[in-house]
């Protein structure tokens, strides 16, 4: 899987929260470390495209990069953060290693013991990080925003047509390759990024 | 007396020979072996009165991931002879006990590729065993239809992607070819092909005149837009009244509609005689206002002139020349496909800076998409 692929996944993938995880995320602990890293792994994502480094973290997060605040974030990391699942660690090589959110939404669950097994009970709406950091490559906004040229362009090649403002024969050249095109757009919309037209609410 | 000593004789003589025949037999031995031992050497006697049937298996084990196939067979050190290769059973030989014999069998390495994820796939060349096995470092691919329909001209499934050894799945095109290979996979080892499918279903658009595009295979939820190019009717126009079928959003001669199941759009149509009663009214009104004009000219003497004027006035735009006319088409039509492409570069440019302000995107990187488009 590409690591564009592999983004995309992440941005359509809701993930359950335990309550005590999913306090990370909520306003109460805006000034807390873990909130920060969260949100500038996801900054730094879309800036990149792709999984951030410690140092990079560090950066934005603390304004400094050396080791002592690499070691500070990367403690941070390693007890809350992974362990509740919000942030998974990548390991490129032994010198090389990355972070990047495990989804961009999360559910808070509330975990149920019963003796027919574990199950886990949503409570209120799903939590959505900023869509202005989602890691979307800049071929589907180009794609979408051509579907809504090319459908306004049809539009317009069937009013002039009403109003014989084009003879048949521009007309019918013009549909055909209109349509064609749009279909192909739709097509690879529907094919890469399935489901995520919806998802973004680009539909406006 | 006589007798007795010729029956003692005979005893002695018939025994005699059977014993040294006995002896002899028992020297009579098969050995058979295997090239590059890829299986235990073994040995077993031969009685030359009885008839000796040599049994060995086409395929045995080589380790847990791999088998040996028979080839050839050699007997007493002569020329290979063919097995035919087959993968399962016993191969057995009528072999002859009138002396020791050697038979040497020839085996090849072969390992299995599984494939997953298609109904229908064959493998190009065919495994020499007939099935999914084959020869040590043979180069294989492996073949399967790009859309199978499991409901005939309703649902098929296309193959969309494919790994090798569930590495990274590849995409696989959809274009107009019927069949995708793999690349060539080297048989060095065992292999297990992925392919990923995508539920298709099939849309048909029906019209009664003209010429309709957008029948095709679609994936469930795809936006489609159909279409249906009116016949060329000159006095009395077919026009598209509306457009049948679930969910469909017409839009005059076009219509989109999403796919969730096999589909049949219908174009309805309906009869336009506008430019059948303008071509009555027309000549009928220009009639009657050439009428109206010879009667005020027969009236009065001085309006003459005055109508000779106004019709010379009006006839040089009449009459332009043909090949000014075709210039003006043809430059209407340049302008017409230019004025077209500009308002799709406008409306794309105007959905991404909407999706900019609903925050789907920085400005930064607005601006970067705005350069990617020129």
């Amino acid at each position: 899987m590409s690591s564009e692929e592999d983004l995309l996944k992440r941005v359509t993938e809701v993930r359950n929260l335990k309550e005590n995880c999913f306090k990370y995320l909520e306003d109460s602990s805006k000034d807390l470390l873990t909130q920060k890293i969260i949100f500038a792994i996801a900054e730094l994502t879309y800036e990149k495209r792709g999984s951030v480094k410690l140092a990079e973290i560090a950066q934005k997060v603390l304004g400094e990069g050396d080791k002592k605040k690499q070691d500070l974030v990367r403690l941070t990391i390693d007890k809350s953060l992974l362990k509740c699942g919000l942030v998974e660690k990548l390991h490129y090589s032994a010198n090389d290693v990355r972070y990047v959110l495990t989804a961009y939404r999360f559910q808070k669950v509330k975990a149920i013991d019963s003796f027919r097994g574990e199950s886990a009970e949503p409570i209120g709406k799903v939590y959505e990080i900023s869509k202005s950091t989602w890691p979307i490559p800049d071929e589907f906004f180009i794609l979408v925003a051509k579907k809504f040229g090319y459908g306004e362009a049809l539009k317009k090649i069937n009013t002039d047509f009403d109003k014989d403002e084009i003879p048949r024969g521009k007309y019918e050249d013009l549909i055909r390759t209109y349509t064609e095109d749009l279909n192909q757009i739709t097509k690879k919309i529907t094919e890469k990024y399935g489901g995520l037209e919806d998802l973004v609410g680009t539909k406006f | 007396m006589k007798i007795f000593c010729a029956f003692v004789i005979l005893v002695v003589l018939f025994f005699g020979i059977s014993q040294s025949e006995i002896f002899a037999q028992s020297q009579n031995r098969l050995t058979v072996s295997f090239e590059n031992d890829v299986a235990p050497r073994y040995e077993v006697s031969l009685n030359p009165n009885e008839k000796y049937i040599l049994s060995q298996s086409y395929s045995w084990v080589r380790d847990q991931t791999s088998r040996y196939n028979l080839v050839s067979y050699s007997i007493d050190g002569s020329q290979h002879i063919p097995i035919p290769r087959i993968a399962r059973g016993e191969f057995t030989l009528d072999v002859r006990t009138d002396s020791s014999r050697t038979i040497v069998f020839r085996a090849v390495s072969q390992f299995p590729i599984e494939v997953s994820g298609a109904d229908v796939f064959f493998f190009t060349p065919e495994s020499p065993t007939q099935d999914n096995w084959f020869d040590l470092d043979s180069k294989i691919s492996v073949v399967v239809p790009k859309g199978s329909e499991t409901e005939e001209g309703k649902i098929r499934k296309a193959i969309t992607g494919w790994s090798l050894d569930k590495t990274k799945m590849q995409v696989v095109l959809a274009d107009d070819t019927e069949f995708f290979n793999t690349p060539t996979i080297q048989m060095s080892n065992f292999h297990t092909v992925d392919f990923t499918t995508q539920t298709q279903y099939r849309l048909d658009v029906l019209s009664q005149f003209g010429t309709t595009t957008g029948s095709g295979w679609y994936n469930k939820g795809s936006e489609v837009t159909v279409s249906v190019v009116p016949p060329g009717d000159f006095l009395i126009r077919s026009v598209v009244d509306h457009w049948e079928g679930p969910d469909v959003e017409s839009k005059g001669n076009s219509a989109t509609l999403i796919i969730n199941g096999p589909t049949t759009v219908q174009a309805v149509w309906s009869t336009d005689y506008t430019i059948l009663i303008l071509m009555i009214m027309i000549p009928a009104g220009i009639g009657f206002y050439f009428f109206r004009r010879r009667k005020q000219v027969v009236v009065s003497a001085p309006q003459v002139a005055q109508v000779a004027q106004i019709s010379q006035v009006g006839r040089p735009s009449i009459g332009k020349p043909q090949s000014e006319k075709k210039y003006v088409a043809q430059h209407f039509d340049f302008k017409y496909s230019s004025d077209l492409t500009n308002l799709t570069k406008q409306k794309t440019v105007e959905k991404l800076e909407k999706m900019c302000a609903a925050k789907l995107m920085t400005e930064s990187r607005l601006a970067e998409i705005k350069k990617k488009l020129e």
